[in-house]
C-alpha cells in the first residue's frame, strides 16, 4: 500500500496563503521523485494525482499547493538563485504563467498529447492548457429564481439600475486587486467589451461585495448570504450544484470566456521526464475522464463524455464560448502601467469618484 | 578503368556542367541565406514596427510624467505561428524604463538611434534567445516634460528563422531542378550537336579507297580545324600515291630497255658458233645483269624512301658512315680510289638506319663511278648546331647550272658512264627529305664535287 502523508506546513513567503504539501510516496527502492506547485485543491486533484502513481510506481511525487502569485515568485526566485526547484507548475493564472515561459522560464515538452491540443491551448509547447473551465454567474434559484433570466451581462447591469432594492449588497464578484484570477477575468472582461465598464459601474453602484475566490462566492451563495455572483469558476459552481439544488449557474449568452489551467515545465527541473509523463496523462484521455469526473475541472478533449466536459459546454452554451487564449497577448495587462491604469479605473468604478 | 582521355564527349561536357553547377549552387546556398534572411526581417520587421507604433499612439504625457497603456493588439500582432517570446519596454526622454523589460539591450550604437534611423533594428540576445529589436523613438510633449520616448519592441528570431529556411529550401529546391534539367539538355544537345559528326563518318565510311578527294561537307565550326587537317592528309596521300605511279611507270620503261638489249645479247649469244666469241657475248651478258639487278635494287630502294618517313630510331650516324664505307671498301680498291673517314667519333641522330646506309653507300658509289682511277674520296662527319655529312671527291664536278638535274631520275650527266643509272641522287634526297635534311652540291675545297647533307638540329640528338 502507498503511503498518503499530508504535511501541513506554513511557508513563510511574506504570503498570507498557507501552503500546504503532500507527498506521494513510491513503494519502489531508489524513486523518482516529482515535484508539483500547484494551485489546484489537494482534494481536488488527488484522484489524478493516484492514478498517475498506479501507472508510474517508481516516481514519488510531491504536490505543493500555492498560491498563483507564489508558484511564480518562488518558482522564478529559485530558478535565478541557482537552488533546486518544481519540475511541474500547475497554475490557473494564466498570463503569470505564459510571462513565465516568455522569460525563458520554462522546458519545452512534445509529445502526441501536445501535439493533439487546439492552438489556443498549447503555446512554444511549452505552456499546456488541460481543463475547459467556464466563467460563470451563479444565483440562487430558491430566493430570487428570476435571476435565471438575466443571461447576459448587459441585462445583468440593466436589471442592477432598475431593481436595485433586493440586490444591494447581495451580489458579489472578484476582487482584481486581489486575486489574480479575478484580475484576469476583469481583464478579459474589458478586452471583449467596453460594456464591461458600464456592468463594473452597476456593480459598484449596487454595493458589490469583492471576493478573493470561487469558493467563498458560492458558499455565499448558496447558503443565501448573497444571491448573484459575477465571475466565478463554472467548475467549482458545477460540483456544489451537483449537491445543493439552490444553487443556479447561467452561462452568459452573450459571451462565456473559457478559462484553462496551464501545466508548465520549469527551464531547471530535476525530473523532467516525470514532468513531461505527468502533462501527458492529464492530457490523455484517462487523465481527462478523471478531470472531467471526481475533480470536476471540465476535461478539454472532445472524446470525453459527461457532466463537466467540454462536449456539454458545447451543448449547453447559448451564446459563444472564448476560450482565453494562450500567448504573450496575455502580458499585456502584466504591464506595471496597464495593471496600474486597469485597477485605478475598476476603484473609481467602484466608487464612483 | 577507362582513363579521362577515352571519356566521352558527353561525359566531358556533363561533368564540367556539373561542377559549374555545383558551384553556382553552393553560391545561391550562401547569398540565400543572406537574402531570405534579410528578406524574412522585412516581413517581419513591419510587423514589429506596426506593434511599437501602436505602442506610440498610446504613449502620452500626463500630470504624473510618461504614461502608456500598452494596446491588447500591440502584443496580439505578434502571436504568431513559430510562438515568439515578445518582450517590450517603453522609456522616457531621460532614458528610464518606465514600464516593460527593463534590461531590454539598447540599439548597439547609441549614435545610430540618434542618427536619421528612426525605426531602427537589431539583433541581440536576451533572455537566452537571439532577438529581433525594434528601436522607435516617438515625440512626446506635455507641461512638465517633452522629448523622445523610445519604445523598445523585441521578438526571438523563431519564425524568421522558420520562414527564412522555409524560402531557402524552395529556392534549394528551384536550382537543383535547373541543374537537372540542364543535364537532360545538355544530354540531347550533345547529341544533336554531335550529328554532323555521325554523317562525315557515313561519308567517309561510304568512299571507295582510291577516293581522296577533299571532304566538302558543311560542318559545324568546332569541327572544321579537324576536317581541314583530314584533307590536308588526304591531299599528302594522294600526292603520295600520284608520286608512286609516275615512279612505277618511270621505272617500268627504264627496265624494260636494258631487258630487251639482255634479250638481244643472249639472242646473239645463242646464235654464236665460235665458242670464244660466246664467251664474249656472255660476259657482256653478265655486266648487263649485273647493271639490271643494281638498277632493280635502287629502284626499290627509292621507293622505300619515298614510303617510308616511318621507323625513325636513335642512331648513330659516324658508326653507319663507317659501315658503308667499309662494305664500299672492295670497290674501292680495284679502282684504286683512296677512299677515307673524317671527322667526329659519333653523331647521334634519330633516323632509320638502313636508309641513310643506303643514302651514304649511293653517295660513295656515286663518288667512285666519276672520277679517275687513283683519286680521293673522303667522308666527314661534322657535329655543330645539327649535324652534316660532306663526300668530297676529285673528279670533274658537276657544273653549277646542272646541279639541279641530277637530283631527277634517270639523269644521267655523262652517257659514257655504264655502271650508273641516273637513281643514286634521286635516291640520296629522298632518303635526306624523310630525316628533314637537305642535299647541297659545292665545289669541294680540293676540287672535284662536294655533296654536303645538313641534318636540322631537331633530328640531331644527345644520347
Amino acid at each position: 500500500m502507498r503511503r498518503l502523508i499530508a504535511l501541513l506546513a506554513a511557508f513563510a513567503l511574506g504570503s498570507p496563503v498557507q501552503a500546504e504539501l503532500v507527498s506521494f510516496e513510491s513503494e519502489v527502492a531508489d524513486p523518482q521523485t516529482l515535484i508539483i506547485y500547484s494551485s489546484t485543491d489537494t482534494e481536488r486533484m488527488l484522484h489524478l494525482l493516484k492514478a498517475f502513481q498506479q501507472t508510474y510506481a517508481n516516481v514519488t511525487i510531491e504536490y505543493h499547493l500555492l498560491g498563483t502569485l507564489d508558484i511564480q515568485r518562488r518558482a522564478t526566485a529559485e530558478m535565478d538563485g541557482g537552488k533546486s526547484t518544481a519540475d511541474l507548475l500547475l497554475s490557473s493564472a494564466m498570463d503569470l504563467q505564459i510571462k513565465l515561459v516568455n522569460d525563458g522560464y520554462a522546458a519545452t515538452h512534445e509529445s502526441e498529447e501536445t501535439e493533439a491540443l487546439p492552438d489556443w491551448a498549447n503555446w512554444r509547447n511549452q505552456a499546456f492548457g488541460f481543463t475547459y473551465e467556464p466563467v460563470v454567474i451563479i444565483y440562487n434559484r430558491a430566493l430570487a429564481p428570476q435571476l435565471a433570466e438575466l443571461t447576459t451581462r448587459f441585462d445583468l447591469a440593466q436589471s442592477l439600475t432598475v431593481d436595485d432594492a433586493y440586490l444591494r449588497n447581495r451580489i458579489l464578484t472578484y476582487d482584481p486587486q486581489r486575486s489574480g484570477l479575478g484580475f484576469l477575468f476583469g481583464t478579459q472582461d474589458a478586452i471583449q467589451s467596453e460594456d464591461f465598464w458600464y456592468l463594473a459601474r452597476s456593480l459598484g453602484d449596487m454595493g458589490v461585495i469583492l471576493e478573493t475566490s470561487s469558493a467563498a462566492m458560492i458558499d455565499k451563495v448558496a447558503s443565501g448570504e448573497a444571491l448573484i455572483g459575477y465571475n466565478v469558476l463554472g467548475s467549482y459552481a458545477k460540483a456544489r450544484a451537483a449537491e445543493n439544488p439552490d444553487l443556479g449557474i447561467t452561462l452568459p449568452r452573450d459571451y462565456c470566456l473559457v478559462m484553462s489551467r496551464i501545466a508548465v515545465v520549469t527551464r531547471s527541473a530535476r525530473n523532467p521526464e516525470a514532468a513531461g509523463l505527468f502533462i501527458d496523462f492529464l492530457l490523455s484521455r484517462a487523465g481527462q475522464k478523471l478531470i472531467a469526473g471526481k475533480a470536476s475541472l471540465y476535461s478539454l478533449r472532445n472524446d470525453i463524455q459527461g457532466e463537466a466536459t467540454a462536449a456539454r459546454l458545447r451543448q449547453e452554451a447559448q451564446g459563444p464560448l472564448i476560450p482565453i487564449r494562450l500567448g504573450p497577448a496575455l502580458m499585456v495587462y502584466l504591464d506595471k502601467l496597464k495593471r496600474r491604469d486597469f485597477l485605478t479605473r475598476w476603484r473609481r468604478a467602484m466608487t464612483r469618484e | 578503368m577507362r582513363t579521362p582521355h577515352t571519356w566521352s564527349i558527353r561525359r566531358r561536357v556533363l561533368g564540367w556542367l556539373f561542377a559549374g553547377m555545383v558551384l553556382v549552387f553552393a553560391a545561391n546556398l550562401v547569398t540565400g541565406y543572406y537574402n531570405n534572411r534579410e528578406a524574412a526581417d522585412s516581413a517581419y520587421d513591419r510587423l514589429l514596427l506596426a506593434s511599437a507604433s501602436a505602442i506610440a499612439e498610446r504613449t502620452a504625457v500626463t500630470e504624473q510624467g510618461l504614461w502608456v497603456d500598452i494596446p491588447y493588439a500591440a502584443l496580439q500582432m505578434l502571436a504568431s505561428t513559430a510562438q515568439d517570446r515578445v518582450f517590450y519596454a517603453v522609456s522616457a526622454p531621460d532614458g528610464s524604463v518606465i514600464t516593460g523589460y527593463e534590461d531590454l539591450p539598447l540599439p548597439p550604437n547609441l549614435s545610430t538611434q540618434r542618427g536619421a534611423s528612426n525605426p531602427y533594428f537589431y539583433d541581440t540576445d536576451y533572455k537566452g534567445a537571439q532577438v529581433r529589436v525594434v528601436s522607435l523613438r516617438t515625440f512626446v510633449v506635455g507641461s512638465n516634460l517633452s522629448g523622445f520616448a523610445s519604445i523598445r519592441v523585441a521578438q526571438t528570431r523563431g519564425e524568421r528563422d522558420a520562414l527564412a529556411l522555409s524560402l531557402l529550401r524552395q529556392s534549394a529546391l528551384w536550382t537543383l531542378l535547373i541543374v537537372i534539367s540542364g543535364g537532360f539538355a545538355a544530354w540531347f544537345g550533345i547529341s544533336v550537336g554531335l550529328r554532323p559528326l555521325e554523317r562525315l563518318r557515313e561519308a567517309l565510311g561510304r568512299r571507295s579507297p582510291d577516293d581522296v578527294r577533299p571532304l566538302l561537307h558543311d560542318v559545324p565550326k568546332e569541327f572544321k580545324p579537324l576536317v581541314g587537317a583530314v584533307n590536308g592528309m588526304l591531299l599528302r596521300i594522294d600526292s603520295g600515291l600520284r608520286g608512286m605511279r609516275r615512279f612505277i611507270s618511270d621505272a617500268s620503261h627504264q627496265l624494260k630497255t636494258p631487258l630487251a638489249g639482255l634479250q638481244v645479247q643472249i639472242d646473239m649469244a645463242l646464235r654464236e658458233k665460235d665458242p670464244e666469241k660466246m664467251l664474249g657475248s656472255l660476259e657482256k651478258v653478265s655486266v648487263s645483269v649485273r647493271r639490271t639487278s643494281r638498277l632493280a635494287k635502287q629502284l626499290l630502294c627509292h621507293a622505300r624512301a619515298v614510303e617510308s618517313s616511318s621507323s625513325l630510331r636513335d642512331v648513330d650516324l659516324c658508326h653507319i658512315t663507317r659501315e658503308a664505307i667499309s662494305a664500299m671498301t672492295p670497290k674501292a680498291f680495284a679502282r684504286r680510289i683512296d677512299l677515307g673517314y673524317a671527322g667526329a667519333a659519333n653523331a647521334p641522330l634519330r633516323g632509320d638506319a638502313t636508309l641513310l646506309g643506303e643514302m651514304i653507300m649511293n653517295l660513295i658509289d656515286n663518288a667512285l663511278s666519276y672520277p679517275p682511277q687513283g683519286a680521293r674520296v673522303t667522308l666527314t662527319v661534322q657535329q655543330h648546331a645539327g649535324l652534316s655529312l660532306t663526300v668530297d671527291d676529285n673528279g670533274p664536278g658537276i657544273p653549277a647550272d646542272k646541279r639541279e638535274e641530277v637530283f631527277e631520275r634517270f639523269v644521267r650527266l655523262n652517257e659514257s658512264n655504264v655502271e650508273g643509272c641516273g637513281l643514286g641522287l634521286a635516291i640520296v634526297r629522298e632518303i635526306a627529305a624523310s630525316h628533314a635534311a637537305q642535299v647541297i652540291l659545292e665545289d669541294s675545297p680540293g676540287g672535284g664535287l662536294r655533296v654536303r647533307i645538313d641534318f636540322p638540329e631537331t633530328a640531331a640528338k644527345e644520347f
